[in-house]
């Protein structure tokens, strides 16, 4: 089992650390898989400009750097760390209507993809390049930030184009998303290193194996739990952090432990 | 506020570029010289081409190869590079001539002849028409950290022949200089491609020159590339002299135009926010403000007068064509910014090119 984070931005948009930082931060407390997703904006939008201009977004200028780096980056992680680093993005569809907004993550993916193209066509676009379509915070997180309600609000007609459903963005579980009976992954959405604690996906796969780590995704071969930092930690299970413990909820099993 | 601004700028370019530490010299002695691999394109004969060549053969360091590259030995540079070699048997160098490869950058495209060819991990790229002193690079490794990595230089324009080969000095020296010694104390170091020196292993991490020269400023990309890695870029403390000769109006503004449209397409926020630090534009503004024509001509003295400050600490002599270099240019600077504005493709030593958003090349 490895303990995998697959939502993190770096300096390439709005996140704080380097792609090599996050690979040594995630490296050394022994995760075996991070999927580091820049956000994408769409270009034809205001916002989507604005996020060009200030370099908050990647852009088909600086993606191809951004694509070497990760490669790069992926050979040391997987050398120094045993590490799976999974290159991804977050195609960001910014309005000020936050029902009209949504985030998704494209794992696994080389080529850009159009941040404006409708939610079905990216997830078609991402499954094109052997990656996972994940809906990012799909229901109200809670927080005073942007919210991206979209994919939810269409979730009937698109649950069979996504691979999974974001359960927990952060240190938050959305009940909605738990108790709808989707497939779901849990991840940090991590700008920062203050935010590495909090919930993560703990996936059954061979380690390093991308396409095993994919089938694990989309047959729910994973579970849930909340990474601490400064936690004791089985060294056995490679830094698993402590478990929190949920009853059983749905189809869902959690493991029920402390 | 622009005032104190540009005073600080000037002031601190002062004391930047004119300080020579003498505790680096100390240290200086101690330190362990790496090897080099300069990498040189060349492309026809440039004015004082040989001068400029020769000052690489003497350079005192104890490691280093040059490596030419050119398109054919039909090339003119190449019967002088033969003959430079021949005066200087004991200097390791090299010359390329084979095909080059599909890259749209043609500087680059040149560059990777001898780019995979080099002996060693630290590779210097430096332009044909620079001209250096002895201690040039041993003053570019001194940079060099396990933090740094890459070292540019700030160019300081020398030997102009006509008034337009002023006009172009008094860019590099003022306009230039300013910016990136700015750009540099914010933390934000531009890279001139006029030297570039790195560790072929860190740039491997971007791609290469494959990738970079996929861009028109692939100085600016490599820097950006760098910095994304967690890797500082560092700016020399010595210009390094870029030879001007006889310059034309029309290369000066072709070439004013190339750059200032790759700063429209890197970072367009700050290009439309140019004219607010143009002497020009403040002082005009403030004539109005103030009702009088003479607050206008007082401004542009005051920044002529700033402006020298950054000369004098580039040991740049001035003259009275310098000073009156100074006032053609500030005074065309909005007209150039307006043609830069209007229009995307750049012509570049024959070379018809359109830069898309962000730098990139279509050719």
């Amino acid at each position: 089992m490895i303990l995998s984070d697959l939502h993190i931005h770096s300096t390439f948009s709005d996140g704080k650390l380097t792609i090599p930082e996050i690979v040594d931060l995630y490296g050394r407390r022994g995760f075996g898989a991070i999927a580091i997703t820049d956000h994408l904006c769409e270009q034809v939008s205001i916002i989507g400009k604005a996020a060009a201009y200030l370099g908050r977004t990647l852009t088909p200028a600086t993606f191809p750097i951004y694509m070497e780096i990760l490669k790069s980056e992926r050979k040391r992680a997987w050398e120094q760390y045993r590490m799976l680093l999974i290159p991804g993005v977050e195609l960001t569809k910014n309005t000020i209507n936050n029902h009209r907004s949504a985030h998704i993550l494209a794992l696994g993916i080389e080529k850009w993809i159009d941040a404006s193209l409708p939610p079905v066509e990216s997830c078609a676009r991402i499954h094109e390049q052997g990656g996972l379509a994940i809906a990012a915070h799909p229901v109200s997180t809670g927080h005073f930030e942007k919210q991206t309600l979209f994919l939810w609000s269409q979730k009937e007609i698109l649950k069979d184009h996504f691979d999974a459903w974001e359960v927990a963005s952060g240190r938050k579980i959305f009940d909605e998303v738990l108790q709808s009976g989707l497939p779901f992954v849990a991840s940090s959405d991590m700008h920062k290193r203050e935010q590495l604690s909090s919930w993560k996906t703990a996936v059954h796969a061979e380690r390093g194996d991308w396409n095993d780590f994919k089938r694990a995704i989309k047959e729910q071969d994973l579970d849930v739990r909340y990474y601490q930092e400064g936690v004791a930690y089985d060294p056995v299970e490679h830094a698993m952090g402590s478990r929190i413990v949920f009853p059983t909820l749905g189809r869902r099993w959690f493991p029920r432990a402390v | 506020m622009c005032f104190q601004l540009w005073g600080v700028v000037g002031f601190l370019a002062r004391f930047r570029v004119k300080s020579t530490p003498k505790q680096n010299n100390l240290v200086a002695k101690e330190l362990y010289y790496p090897p080099i691999s300069i990498l040189k394109p060349l492309k026809g004969i440039d004015e004082n081409l040989e001068q400029n060549l020769r000052t690489f053969f003497e350079l005192d360091y104890p490691s280093y190869e040059i490596l030419f590259c050119m398109d054919s030995e039909f090339d003119h540079a190449y019967h002088l590079v033969q003959k430079l070699r021949g005066e200087y048997p004991h200097v390791l160098t090299r010359c390329f001539t084979d095909p080059a490869i599909e890259i749209p950058n043609p500087k680059v495209s040149n560059l990777w002849r001898s780019y995979h060819r080099t002996r060693y991990d630290l590779v210097l790229i430096s332009d044909s028409n620079v001209r250096v002193p002895v201690r040039y690079l041993k003053d570019l490794a001194q940079e060099l950290g396990p933090k740094v990595g890459m070292v540019t230089s700030i160019v300081r324009g020398t030997h102009a022949e006509t008034f337009a080969g002023e006009l172009e000095s008094i860019y590099l020296n003022a306009f230039y200089a300013k910016g990136m010694i700015l750009a540099d104390h914010v933390g934000k170091t531009c890279v001139v491609g006029k030297t570039m020196l790195f560790h072929k292993k860190t740039l491997e991490r971007l791609g290469g020159l494959k990738v970079i020269g996929h861009y028109l400023a692939e100085d600016y990309m490599a820097g950006f590339g760098i910095k994304h890695l967690g890797l500082e870029v560092k700016l020399s403390q010595k210009p390094v002299d870029q030879v001007i000769g006889h310059y034309t109006f029309k290369d000066f503004w072709k070439r004013h135009v190339r750059w200032g449209r790759i700063r429209k397409a890197q970072a367009p926020v700050a290009f439309l926010f140019e004219p607010l630090g143009q002497p020009i534009v403040i002082s005009i503004f403030g004539s109005l403000v103030w009702g009088h024509w003479s607050i206008w001509f007082l401004n542009m003295t005051t920044f002529m007068l700033l402006d020298l400050l950054v000369l004098r600490a580039e040991s740049v002599r001035v003259t009275p064509k310098v000073l009156v270099a100074w006032w053609v240019r500030e005074c065309s600077s909005f007209v150039l910014w307006m043609h830069t504005l209007i229009g995307n493709s750049v012509d570049w030593r024959g070379n018809k090119m359109k830069v898309t958003k962000g730098g990139l090349l279509e050719v």
